[in-house]
């Protein structure tokens, strides 16, 4: 299955597809959940999520499956995952290559 | 002292950066954005104090008022203070460190959508071109007619049509200057390159609420004619109105055949066309078996135009004189009337015709009269009738 058509993620759109990897989450669990991954290195701007969710959601990469009050949750998508597995062997081979450089005589 | 406050929007309503910096600069003066109204921006007085404003472009969802776009920014620490222009979700923070938007791809999307909505925002305003203009226009508003005879034609709604294309003209080029804004914030974005306000957003921001002010006044005109038509006749026996009995005689048959008969007084106006009233009579026999007009049979025609200035009145006295063949002459003023103008129009026929044009400030009346009575003897009727509208 095609992941994102546009290119490589953005280091937001790649954090904000992993937090689905394991379960489903609504906004605000996504914020917590890349501040804690990350470290509080990436900056997850509330205007950044509110438009990624939107826009994962028109691109399929992720479906709505509950709205709890002012809190709507998510799922990743077979098209989601596959959008981040992408990236993630894109950034393993630039990985790779690095280090290949890095390590050569 | 009123805890509101309410200021127009000096700037063009896509400029994402002016706008938060104008709302800063009011928030340290003490005003903090409450809602818009149109043009109009309405502020709550405050202490005066630093914030950090952010305007968020409506997503392409309908539901605009989106409980978890405030649920995000609210534990960011945000607040949602209310719409602008129904285009922004506005919102407030103390923290001069917050960053609403922290992925410039991401943000260039929210703006290239924004865009594109307001792009097929502009077929609306096509569509709402199209209906003013064609709504308020009239077959007579011919350059010709325009240049000659606008006090006459100002009767056919001339003011609302232009109040309309004015209106238009104001709203349709701060649009554009929009959308400039818009695609010139993407640029800036996609190039990492800071967004600044745009050149010439005071003007259009202006352009936008001047707009207002004749689109108001053609609304209210529009309101108006929806609830009235702006046609109020009433009977002829109620109006202190000359009849062509009065002029012939008691004994004078009059036709009863429409149209040639009114038993009632037309009467017409609306907030911006001046006040009008018509009547006219011809006596039994006015057409011929074969369908001709028989010009021997007596006829009465008033026109009565009240305008809002004298000015506007004595071109029109101007206007009607230049219709004829001119050989209009004054006649002795009298009646408190400000002009008299007489005139007498022998037609190809043999048959004549009098015009008598009377003006007493704005109001001018028009008498066109057939028949073998001198109808200069009904002055001072006419002037009474002036003074009975």
């Amino acid at each position: 299955m095609p992941g994102r058509e546009k290119g490589p993620l953005t280091e937001p759109m790649y954090y904000v597809l992993m937090s689905f990897l394991r379960r489903e989450m609504c906004g605000t669990e996504v914020t917590d959940f890349v501040d804690r991954k990350t470290k509080g290195r990436v900056r997850l701007g509330p205007g950044t999520l509110y438009t990624l969710l939107a826009r994962f959601q028109d691109e399929g990469m992720i479906a709505e499956t509950s709205v709890d009050g002012r809190k709507r949750t998510y799922k990743l998508t077979d098209k989601g995952r596959a959008a981040f597995e992408e990236e993630l062997a894109r950034l393993r081979a630039c990985v790779n290559d690095g280090l290949e450089e890095e390590e050569a005589p | 002292m009123s805890k509101l406050c309410i200021r127009f929007s000096p700037l063009n309503g896509y400029d994402i950066p002016g706008l938060e910096s104008w709302l800063e600069k009011q928030a340290a003066k003490g005003l903090v954005f409450a809602m818009t109204m149109g043009p109009l921006v309405l502020f709550e007085r405050q202490e005066p104090a630093k914030l950090r404003f952010h305007l968020e472009p409506a997503p392409s969802k309908p539901d605009w008022t989106d409980p978890e776009l405030n649920e995000l920014y609210e534990q960011a620490g945000w607040k949602y203070l209310g719409l602008f222009r129904n285009s922004f979700a506005v919102f407030v923070t103390e923290d001069p460190e917050a960053q609403a938007h922290t992925d410039p791809e991401t943000w260039d999307y929210a703006l290239k959508r924004f865009l594109r909505r307001k792009l097929l925002g502009g077929v609306g305003l096509a569509i709402l071109n199209f209906v003013l203009l064609n709504f308020s226009w009239s077959s007579q508003f011919t350059p010709e007619y325009i240049h000659y005879y606008w006090a006459e034609i100002l009767s056919y709604g001339f003011l609302p049509w232009i109040l309309t294309v004015l209106g238009l003209v104001l709203m349709d080029i701060s649009y554009l200057h929009g959308l400039f804004v818009l695609w010139r914030l993407h640029r800036q974005t996609k190039s990492g390159l800071p967004m600044t306000p745009a050149p010439g957003s005071r003007l259009s921001g202006a352009l936008a609420a001047l707009s207002a002010i004749p689109l108001f006044l053609v609304a209210v005109e529009f309101a108006f004619l929806c609830a009235t038509h702006g046609y109020f006749p009433y009977d002829l026996a109620d109006s202190n109105f000359v009849t062509l009995t009065e002029i012939e005689g008691s004994g004078f048959q009059i036709s009863q055949k429409w149209p040639d008969y009114m038993d009632y007084i037309s009467h017409e106006y609306t907030p911006l066309t001046p006040e009008s009233w018509f009547f006219r009579q011809y006596g039994v026999g006015h057409w011929n078996e074969d369908g001709t007009e028989n010009r021997n049979v007596p006829h009465l025609e008033i026109n009565i135009t009240r305008y809002f200035l004298p000015n506007l009145a004595e071109r029109r006295v101007w206007e009607w004189e230049s219709w004829g063949r001119g050989g209009y002459r004054d006649l002795e003023p009298a009646y408190d009337l400000d002009q008299i103008r007489f005139c007498e129009d022998e037609h190809l026929d043999g048959t004549i015709s009098y015009y008598l044009i009377l003006r007493r400030g704005g109001t001018v009346l028009r008498v066109e009269y057939r028949g073998e009575q001198d109808i200069t003897q009904f002055l001072p009727r006419f002037a009474e009738m002036i003074d009975s509208l």
